[in-house]
């Protein structure tokens, strides 16, 4: 039906009838009513029509981010992938947010202990030897030392495992956010504590091995040559690190959804490994632009919000290097008046370090699971996706 | 002109806005969110043109470095020093291309591609007032003792060294009138034209299209972020919410433009009249009498509240 005002088509279920014209708003109504001499009562249609325009801006405000989160009949353009994303984000923020501080927060807090007592160890340790070089070799010391090493790299550990919880926990949960369906914390920390996780950790060790494999063959060719000072060796040891640096590059952006592929399929190491890879072949670029792009972005967006917080947790730090700097205390030379400060640094930045990787947690895996969904879509890996024309498979990435 | 005809004439203009922008460009035809467009549209920029400063600058001052034969100090403090004195130029030019081309040219460029070509209308470059941009000035005018205010007891909670407190205002300060034209431009004039339109007229303007009032909130807080001063977050974020509900109010970006402006421009004029050695403090410390600050407040909340008035009509209707 037209509106007899406008002649435009009104969308069904928003007309507004009267004496059996059909109008889009009363506005109309009330303004084909006047052109008629039918009505002058503009008070009485203005204000049934602010009624029913706040009801319209209300729904259409609540229909624009509402509708569902992606597309799964067609492959994503840039605006879609972000635009997917921040669906996704706002669809699971709560639950995400609420995971990641049950496991960050607890862990954070033995994280920023471990670091105070890291700088700690680093400011006495440099200070001893300051005054007596020889004291670093101090029994006392040195178990200090390494007792102080000890809890840092222990408390390090403790972060990282928990870190993939929460990871393994969100794109559980993102995951089924994209599928249609709802998963909650039950269901997220019912896969943290699957052997999910077990295969997430032999997955990283055995990208770790490989990586460590493909630069310690590239070192023991530069041993050789250096033992034997053979110069076309070392040479072709250059090269070959310089090869090596970029395949490994080229690996873990081909292995870059395994770690979705084991938690969203319950796939073992080796075949998250190969259908990843699948997954990439021919978007490999564009795969790695658009990381690189939304690493940016992520990056940026969380920088807004530490900025002021690492200001006002590490006020004392940076107060005091403002003073020396001030009074002209600071020398390149002699740093260990900085390191001395750095006693009371490190809880601080291990707060801010732990507030850091909060945000980014919220952020970074929604935009991978949505990156991994488009990628399915291109290669016909999701249910309800129509086959790709030649057009549409395109691995040009496009602002619009 | 009877009211009837006053209140038309009033309630049509945001009719007009809704209605009559076509929503034609990409992110509106692939059926996106609204939301969506203003945040990616925000960091975007935000990344580009920081990222793209930072870059000018560096090529500018080792460009003017290489001309002039500048030597930079290595101690901490003086080099500093000499960085905001020798270097203002290339830092003021780098300022001023930075946020023509990468900020408001790419705000324009989002509007025309993913919005409308309608852009002068979605940016809402129209309905100027009078009477809504002299009151919006002198509202900012009035709060500007509140604000100093603030960011002096920040400083001196924090105790700040005075060395560092005078470095970061070194940049803006003129030694001459000519210099101090040039400085309006680069402070005053410039943030008042491009990030006005990148924060209101597209960060606020896409977000009330979504999330209504909150919109203003959002942005005047994001505003003070924006800047990544957290000694200034405080009274930049005050500021912020003040520009962006005259936006929202008055439905113009000239209120909120002017108003941006007459903050800077006063900032700037207040530097200059201590270059040139008047001295405007009425304490001995530095500080403004919290008697003064809060009589400027009043008089701002007096002006705030005929600003209300005024727009009430224009207001209502458009809501």
């Amino acid at each position: 039906m037209k509106c007899e005002y406008c002649n435009q088509d009104i969308p069904a279920g928003t007309e507004i009838v009267s004496d059996g014209h059909y109008f889009c708003n009363t506005m109309h109504r009330y303004l084909w009513q006047k052109e008629k001499g039918q009505s002058n009562d503009f008070a009485a249609s203005n204000k049934a029509d602010k009624i029913f325009q706040n009801a319209m801006d209300k729904s259409t405000a609540q229909n624009t981010d509402a509708r569902k989160i992606f597309d799964k009949t067609k492959p994503m353009l840039l605006g879609d992938i972000f635009s997917a994303s921040f669906n996704l984000i706002k669809e699971t923020f709560l639950r995400n947010l609420i995971l990641a501080l049950i496991i960050i927060l607890p862990l954070g807090v033995i994280f920023a202990l471990g670091l105070h007592t890291f700088f700690n160890t680093l400011a006495n340790s440099i200070n001893a030897v300051k005054d007596n070089p020889n004291a670093m070799l101090s029994p006392s010391r040195l178990i200090e030392i390494f007792s102080g090493m000890g809890i840092f790299f222990f408390t390090v550990f403790l972060f990282v495992l928990g870190s993939l919880a929460v990871n393994i926990g969100i794109t559980k949960i993102g995951c089924s956010a994209m599928d249609g369906e709802k998963a909650g914390l039950k269901e997220a920390f019912k896969e943290i504590f699957s052997i999910t996780y077990l295969r997430c950790i032999g997955q990283a060790l055995l990208i770790s091995l490989i990586v460590v494999g493909i630069i310690l063959a590239g070192v023991i060719i530069f041993a050789v040559a250096k033992a034997g000072d053979f110069i076309i060796l070392k040479f072709i040891g250059g090269l070959y690190i310089f090869a090596a640096i970029l395949f490994i590059i080229y690996l873990i952006y081909r292995w870059y959804f395994a770690f979705i592929l084991i938690v969203h399929k319950n796939y073992g190491v080796l075949k998250s490994f190969s259908k990843s890879s699948f997954l990439i072949e021919g978007y490999w670029w564009r795969t790695f632009g658009i990381i690189l792009l939304i690493s940016l972005v992520i990056q940026f967006a969380v920088s807004l919000i530490i900025t002021p917080v690492s200001f006002i947790f590490m006020w004392d730090y940076i107060s005091q290097y403002m003073n020396l700097a001030a009074a002209g205390a600071i020398s390149d030379k002699d740093p260990s008046t900085v390191i001395n400060m750095m006693k009371s640094f490190g809880f601080d930045i291990g707060i801010v370090t732990v507030i850091s990787t909060l945000l980014k947690f919220l952020l970074a895996p929604l935009f991978n699971i949505v990156l991994y969904y488009d990628l399915r879509i291109r290669k016909n890996d999701l249910e309800n996706s129509a086959p790709l024309e030649a057009s549409q498979a395109s691995t040009e990435v496009s602002l619009e | 002109m009877s009211d009837i005809e006053l209140e038309n004439i009033a309630y049509e203009k945001p009719q007009e806005e809704n209605n009559d922008i076509n929503f034609n460009g990409s992110w509106e035809n692939k059926n996106r969110s609204i939301t969506a467009a203003a945040v990616t549209g925000l960091i975007g920029i935000g990344v580009i043109y920081f990222n793209a400063q930072s870059i000018l600058m560096m090529v500018f001052a080792a460009v003017y470095k290489a001309i002039y034969d500048i030597n930079i100090p290595s101690n901490y403090i003086d080099k500093m020093k000499a960085i905001s004195v020798q270097l203002k130029t290339p830092a003021l030019i780098a300022l001023v291309l930075s946020e023509f081309i990468f900020m408001l040219l790419p705000t324009l460029w989002i509007v025309k591609k993913w919005h409308t070509k309608e852009v002068r209308k979605y940016l809402r470059v129209q309905n100027f007032s009078v009477k809504e941009t002299s009151l919006a000035i002198l509202i900012t005018f009035f709060l500007l003792p509140l604000s100093y205010y603030l960011s002096y007891s920040i400083l001196q909670k924090f105790k700040m060294p005075e060395i560092f407190k005078t470095l970061g205002s070194q940049l803006f300060s003129a030694n001459s009138t000519a210099q101090f034209v040039v400085i309006i431009f680069v402070v005053a004039v410039t943030p008042a034209i491009c990030e006005e339109v990148f924060f209101r007229g597209y960060f606020q303007r896409t977000l009330e299209r979504a999330l209504g009032t909150k919109s203003f909130i959002i942005t005047g807080i994001l505003f003070g972020l924006f800047h990544m001063q957290p000694l200034s977050l405080i009274s930049l974020s005050i500021l912020g919410l003040l520009f962006s509900y005259f936006y929202y109010r008055s439905r113009s970006i000239f209120p909120s433009s002017a108003a941006h402006f007459t903050n800077n421009f006063f900032a700037v004029l207040f530097l200059y009249i201590q270059s040139i050695k008047i001295n405007f403090n009425i304490n001995s410390d530095g500080s403004i009498p919290l008697i003064m600050v809060a009589a400027s407040f009043l008089v701002a909340a007096w002006l705030f509240m005929i600003y209300l008035k005024i727009t009430k009509n224009v207001s209502a209707a458009r809501l």
